[in-house]
């Protein structure tokens, strides 16, 4: 049995660990959901059926992991006045899978038929976009790790998450300038869903932000 | 009085301030989640049980032998009598009671009605404790906050968490010995002196019981959580602060054998912990209400007690 089975804060330890487990998976499912991007670019239905099944199946696992966890920190880890905290933090991290999951979803609802669409799915402004996403949400993931040190590295790690966030922010302009381009031949409904999809993914970098936004009180409250 | 009466009136009042006080003693513990109600209790309990047996004793001699040289036993009758009334009549309003300044009152009125010696010098100093006790408080819970911040800024948020709960443990083992100390032991003390015996282990154990018992009973009532929750917000580390600060100060005014109220300190070292910061919340109207008790409370026991001295004569 390891040492730290004995300390008295094995269970917070094992809820760290668990937390950084579940915001593993919600990445898997980010990145999961960009390579489905291009497929439906590509118009490979195929693949993008593939990716957005294991969009699907990972967003489930992360479920699964979100509710074990919940119910350790129900039956009592961690002192009252956090306990509510880290339930939100869990909470908001599992929406980054969700709006993944939610903005995939948009793009599978109807087949992506027109050249001008796809070529946006395939265009590097889109490229850029996706990988904001992913950095945001390594960004997280370093802020998450920085936990297990002192409130400085905390601090900056928040900064660097916010930073992130602001650029999946100024990647996700342009892409709506060009759905809203009046020259290209794209028809009124694949508007909305292409809209819609890239609001749905931008939501990614912004739980992302949430969730250092949580991690923020808890150093305000003395934590981290 | 009869050393068993005495037992029982000192029993009751120990019941009674166990109940009043049980948000003091189980309050942080059970609030933070850090231990279960059956755990807190335990901790409590070995607290007060520590407290009375070690640093009780400290308080035999606070009113007769302090205050007052000597005095007939129907006077200590009467602070047992006005303590328990005012005990009782104020938890049922779900209001802290100052057990401590109720019995000094409640003797200094009687003593008077009977026109018995009082030292003054010591009533003197009785009292001017319970303004300094408060005052003193303050920077204390500020120095502990500080080396509590300092400490939790260079850990980690599992380690953070564990000084937290480790912490509320402490704070919560430490308010009850305190209390066993100064209060409890005060009560059994006057009930001693009252009966004009000296105490064996098994009356001593009886009141500790009593007192112990109260909580249990009661201990989710939370009376006295009217100062604690709704006075001030503070952080986990101003919570623990302003406990160990009050304990400390509660603890020093036993080892000179004068009365205080744990409410008194508590007060001070909020305001000592929310100093830290720029921006606290404060509810200025219990928190003056709360000072007001200060005088209120042992004023009303002084008159009650001279009326009933009075009449007992």
């Amino acid at each position: 049995m390891p040492l730290r089975s004995f300390l008295p804060n094995r269970k917070e330890n094992g809820i760290l660990d668990g937390i950084e487990e579940h915001l593993g998976v919600c990445k898997e499912v980010v990145t999961e959901f960009t390579n489905l991007v291009p497929s439906v670019g590509e118009g490979d239905d195929a693949a993008a059926a593939r990716h957005y099944q294991r969009v699907l199946d990972l967003e489930e696992k992360a479920d699964v992991i979100y509710r074990s966890l919940s119910v350790t920190v129900a039956q009592g880890a961690f002192f009252g006045g956090i306990r509510e905290d880290i339930l939100s933090l869990m909470k908001t991290i599992d929406t980054i899978a969700d709006a993944a999951k939610d903005s995939g979803r948009l793009l599978m609802l109807g087949r992506v038929t027109e050249k001008d669409a796809r070529d946006l799915l395939l265009s590097p402004g889109m490229a850029r976009f996706m990988e904001s996403l992913i950095a945001a949400v390594s960004s997280l993931q370093e802020l998450i790790v920085a936990l297990d040190s002192d409130k400085k590295a905390v601090l900056s790690k928040v900064k660097a998450v916010e930073d992130a966030e602001e650029t999946a922010d100024d990647a996700k302009v342009p892409i709506l300038k060009e759905i809203f381009e009046e020259n290209r031949q794209i028809n009124p409904v694949t508007v909305i869903q292409l809209r819609d999809f890239v609001f749905a993914a931008d939501d990614v970098a912004d739980n992302s932000e949430n969730a250092s936004d949580v991690i923020l009180v808890l150093v305000a409250k003395g934590y981290g | 009085m009869d050393e068993a009466l005495a037992l029982l009136l000192a029993s009751v009042l120990a019941f009674v301030f166990g109940w009043n006080n049980s948000s003091f003693l189980i309050g942080n513990a059970r609030g933070s989640g850090t231990l279960t109600l059956r755990q807190t209790l335990l901790t409590a309990g070995v607290g007060l049980l520590l407290g009375v047996l070690t640093e009780g004793s400290k308080m035999t001699h606070s009113l007769v032998g302090s205050i007052a040289p000597a005095a007939p036993t129907h006077v200590l009758d009467v602070v047992l009598v006005i303590s328990l009334s005012a005990g009782v009549l104020f938890t049922l309003l779900k209001l802290p009671v100052s057990f401590s300044s109720t019995m000094v009152g409640a003797f200094v009125g009687a003593l008077v009605a009977g026109s018995l010696a009082i030292h003054g010098g010591e009533l003197a100093i009785v009292v001017a404790f319970w303004f300094v006790a408060p005052v003193l408080t303050a920077p204390l819970a500020f120095a502990i906050y500080y080396v509590l911040r300092a400490l939790s800024d260079r850990m980690n948020i599992v380690s953070v968490d564990t000084l937290n709960r480790v912490g509320v443990v402490v704070s919560c083992l430490a308010i009850a010995y305190v209390l066993g100390a100064n209060n409890v032991g005060l009560i059994e003390g006057a009930a001693e002196l009252d009966s004009g015996r000296t105490f064996g282990l098994a009356p001593v154990l009886v009141v500790t019981a009593s007192a112990i018992l109260g909580m249990v009973v009661f201990g989710k009532g939370s009376v006295s959580a009217t100062v604690g929750d709704r006075l001030m917000a503070l952080s986990p580390a101003g919570v623990l602060s302003t406990f160990w600060g009050s304990s400390i100060s509660v603890w020093a005014g036993t080892q000179f054998g004068l009365p205080i109220s744990i409410t008194q300190c508590l007060l001070g070292g909020m305001f000592g912990a929310a100093s830290t910061k720029k921006v606290h919340v404060l509810n200025d109207r219990l928190a003056l209400e709360t000072i007001l008790s200060w005088a209120v409370f042992p004023a009303a026991a002084f008159a009650a007690a001279w009326v009933l001295a009075t009449l007992w004569r």
